[in-house]
């Protein structure tokens, strides 16, 4: 099979079809409210999955979505906010920031950028020790990162967060997003670069004695994922308008985690299905919280269905594979 | 042998390594020319692992120097080492053991022939011909192995014996200039230690290989190695060849003798 060059194969280009008809379908006869879950859903699946990159595949253990998404839905509305309303709700803001009013894609890519770069600081100062200092770091980093904003008041509103933010944002943002999200993973994980990540978090030591330089790859790893969270916030404040400084902390770090351990470490397949599940499971146990007045049954649940799928099945659903027929032809010397 | 004598590829002088109170290795010195295939024995905790270790770059020495076809390499990181063309096996496998036997060679391939992340990402036409070459030279080192046919197996299910020749395909498909193997033929029925001399004289004869094998089968030391060392206690006891070796009595006493191996190797 030979497929051209950069554009997606056949089974590919089917599955990116088969979500834009929902998408389409939701946005022609549902309601807003249906709409923004379905967004809401699709950037989850994004955000699982680009975990699934520097976790699952590469075998690290960050807890630093949130933190990189704030930073990135932070940054972003900053340069598409209003410029009228900036001098009020912005007071600090140098003139050039001041007077910019961005458009989603590059603000997006800038919000993304700076999320990265400062996962390039954390993982550098920690990718090199051994054992569990990412997952410490980068739990301290949510704790850090929304200390800072709280303080940054005169640019970032502190503690009141950010309302009004411009709803540039809308389903088929959302969708391409997370569409090109999952491709590039898919595309890393049936790559050598994928294989090299993986042969990592098989065997370190293996791995550094065929070649791979384990310290940069983990960096790739992390600093990707983060790229990619800090675009998912920066997407998400333009959907639904608000940012605050715990908008996006521990629980979501933990219900990402769950995410990728349920569908199981590297499967994408299972990313994305479990992120599906878990966010409808989370958005319709909500109505069930308020009624009972049992806030935080979500969570419980999302724990008490990880326990059981650990149970169950301690690799997740899907081990680290891809359901068979969404594969690559393996043996044809070549990929399609 | 000594005719016109091919030129040294790897050398260490002095080479030593503590571990806290315990001298692991201690002023072992080792001139490997360019396509020889030299035996490293002695005695459980002898030393020989921890001299594999060094070599490889897993393990800073505490003393003494490396050298690379010339070039000074101690204390150079592990996957730099291993890209001058270092590749080693582990006493204690070391696969990757939820890829596939394919992938495990293929993931061996990445430092030489894999794209980076932008080519990856566009699946450019370059980054396919790499991919390409990458399974091409996999499944070719594993047919040289003879595993061609379980490519598609996962490696953890494998029998231990293949593990160990999925490692050594692993290590040969980035056509190493220098290959230490760490007792290849340990966990390997008599048969199937009969194929590994087979391909080790292959390795050898066929692809120029310069090998380095840790190993405790006498018979197949002494069959497949045109020169030995023997180690004990962390120090060089004897060196030369494998008739040498086996008439030598410090030898004999400290290794061959207790373990009968002498008998066993005048029978290979
Ligand atoms: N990482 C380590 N930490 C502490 N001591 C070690 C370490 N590695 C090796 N040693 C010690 O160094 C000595 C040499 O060990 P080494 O593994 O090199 O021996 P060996 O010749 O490979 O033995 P075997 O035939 O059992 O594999 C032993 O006393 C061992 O206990
Ligand atoms: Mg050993």
């Amino acid at each position: 099979m030979t497929a051209p060059p950069f554009l997606p194969g056949p089974k590919a280009a089917l599955a990116m079809l088969g979500a834009a008809a929902v998408v389409a379908f939701a946005d022609l006869y549902l309601s807003t409210y249906a709409v923004t879950l379905l967004s809401l859903v699709m950037l989850n699946v994004a955000l699982a999955v680009s975990l699934q990159l520097t976790n699952g595949l590469t075998g690290l253990f960050s807890l630093g979505h949130p933190a990189f998404m704030t930073v990135g839905g932070y940054v972003a509305a900053i340069l598409t906010y209003p410029v009228r309303r900036k001098g009020f709700m912005m007071p600090d803001l140098p003139d050039w920031l001041a007077t910019a009013q961005w458009d989603l894609l590059p603000a997006t890519l800038v919000g993304a950028a700076v999320a990265a770069l400062l996962a390039l600081v954390v993982g550098i100062a920690v990718l090199r020790l051994k054992g569990h200092y990412l997952a410490v770091a980068t739990l301290g980093l949510i704790v850090i990162v929304r200390v800072v904003i709280n303080n940054l008041d005169g640019y970032t509103r502190g503690g009141l967060g950010l309302s009004g933010v411009p709803r540039l944002t809308g389903p088929w943002e959302v969708l391409v997003f997370t569409l090109l999200t999952v491709g590039l993973v898919w595309r890393i994980k049936h790559a050598s670069l994928g294989r090299a990540m993986m042969a990592m978090r098989e065997n370190e030591l293996a791995a550094r004695c065929m070649g791979i330089d384990a310290f940069a790859l983990k960096l790739l790893a992390f600093v990707l994922g983060a790229f990619l969270a800090g675009a998912a916030g920066a997407l998400t404040v333009h959907l639904v308008s608000v940012i605050t400084p715990g908008a996006y902390g521990i629980p979501l770090a933990f219900s990402l985690v769950v995410m990728v351990v349920v569908g199981g470490s590297g499967s994408i397949t299972g990313a994305v299905l479990a992120a599906i599940a878990i966010s409808l499971l989370s958005e319709f146990a909500r109505p069930l919280e308020e009624g009972l007045e049992l806030y935080g049954l979500s969570q419980v649940l999302v724990a008490l269905g990880l326990i059981l799928v650990l149970r169950l099945r301690p690799t997740g659903l899907f081990g680290s594979r891809e359901p068979a027929g969404l594969g690559r032809p393996r043996f044809s010397g070549g990929t399609s | 042998m000594n005719a016109s004598e091919p030129r040294t590829i790897l050398e260490a002088r002095g080479l030593g390594r503590r571990f806290g109170g315990v001298v692991a290795l201690e002023d072992y010195a080792l001139t490997l020319r360019e396509g020889e295939l030299l035996g490293l024995i002695g005695p459980n905790g002898a030393g020989k692992t921890t001299a594999f270790n060094l070599l490889s770059g897993v393990l800073r020495p505490s003393t003494g120097r490396i050298r690379f076809a010339g070039r000074d390499v101690t204390g150079w990181p592990t996957h730099r080492i291993a890209r001058l063309g270092i590749a080693r096996t582990f006493q204690n496998v070391r696969l990757f053991g939820d890829l596939s036997v394919l992938d495990n060679v293929m993931a061996g391939l990445h430092a030489r022939w894999g794209a980076g992340l932008v080519a990856t990402a566009l699946a450019t036409p370059g980054q396919r011909r790499r991919e390409g070459e990458i399974a091409r030279r996999a499944q070719a080192a594993l047919d040289f192995v003879g595993l061609g046919a379980l490519a598609g197996r996962r490696a953890s299910d494998l029998a231990y014996g293949q593990q160990r020749l999925v490692e050594i395909a692993r290590a040969i498909a980035t056509e190493p200039v220098v290959l230490l193997l760490d007792e290849p033929a340990a966990g390997m029925n008599p048969s199937e230690t009969d194929a590994l001399a087979d391909l080790l004289r292959r390795l050898h004869g066929d692809l120029g290989v310069a090998l380095v094998v840790v190993e405790h089968d006498m018979r197949l030391v002494m069959g497949v190695c045109g020169r030995i060392q023997v180690l004990e206690g962390g120090r060089l006891l004897a060196e030369g060849r494998p008739e040498e070796i086996q008439r030598n009595p410090a030898v004999i006493a400290a290794y061959l003798g207790s373990r009968r191996g002498a008998e066993h190797a005048h029978a290979g």
